[in-house]
């Protein structure tokens, strides 16, 4: 046997002896449906800077506000009703 | 069931199925953790850059040609990706390594009786694992995957004389550690099931 025969199958059988993960398909199909979910429509962003040069929700309770919007808009709704 | 070419699961890819590329994975999964095994000599390092080489041709499908033969393109980055593991990881555990390298190298057998045992692949993985990343990375490519000099230069993107140049230190590295001399090369009786 010559060098390269044996360099070739001894390689080989070492690589031989490990196999792919059993689970690596449904895991890796996993992660590719994940990244290529469509992306949300972008919702206005009220942050932006208006014509007085400030952004329409500012403040330490802008972001607040924003995150929990439907909950602020049920409020100011009910206070409005009591008024 | 007429069994799909590359081309045509490389289209589907292209426009969004998941099917395709998980045609395309059960096709090459072995190719790609194998080559990624032997260049990174880490089996779990080998299945995180399996995952990363197909995660990636999920991401670039757009960029891939489908009319050129996808299997270079997957070696390509196998490689690029165990290169920077490899180079990364030996940054950091390198020199632990060395030293226990050289702690045990007193112990170290006579290179001789390296190829009269029979776990040769075990020798030659522990020589191929000392071999600079280049020659590696050349070697791995050649004697793993029997790809010829010409397709290792489009592969790796050097000339084909930089391939033949690291394939013969190569085998030189590999030939000294393992004390080979063409008259004692044994019949290795594992054979690749």
């Amino acid at each position: 046997m010559d060098m390269d025969s044996y360099l070739s199958r001894a390689i080989r059988n070492w690589a031989a002896r490990h196999h792919p993960p059993k689970n690596g398909k449904a895991r890796l199909l996993l992660i590719a449906a994940a990244s290529s979910r469509p992306v949300e429509e972008p919702r206005l962003d009220l942050r932006n800077v208006n014509r007085f040069g400030r952004p329409l929700m500012d403040g330490a309770f802008g972001p607040v506000i924003l995150a929990n919007m439907y909950s602020f808009h049920m409020s100011i709704t009910s206070l409005r009703m009591i008024i | 069931m007429d069994r799909k070419t590359d081309r045509e699961l490389v289209l589907q890819l292209q426009s969004g199925s998941l099917e395709a590329l998980g045609e395309l994975y059960d096709r090459y999964q072995t190719m790609v953790y194998r080559t990624a095994l032997v260049i990174a000599n880490d089996s779990s390092a080998a299945e995180d850059l399996l995952q990363d080489v197909f995660l990636r041709l999920h991401r670039f499908a757009d960029h891939i040609d489908s009319n050129r033969p996808l299997e270079p393109w997957l070696y390509r980055m196998t490689t690029n990706l165990a290169y920077t593991y490899v180079k990364r990881n030996r940054r950091w555990f390198g020199p632990l390594e060395d030293f226990a390298e050289w702690l045990v190298g007193a112990e170290r057998h006579n290179p001789h009786d390296s190829v009269e045992q029979s776990d040769d692949w075990q020798q030659v993985q522990k020589a191929v694992s000392t071999l600079p990343l280049s020659q590696r990375v050349v070697v791995v490519l050649y004697y793993l995957n029997d790809l010829s000099l010409q397709e290792i230069s489009e592969i790796l993107e050097v000339p084909v004389g930089t391939v033949k140049s690291r394939l013969h230190y190569g085998r030189q590295t590999l030939k000294k550690k393992l004390g080979i001399h063409s008259d004692m090369l044994p019949d290795l009786n594992h054979e690749s099931p």
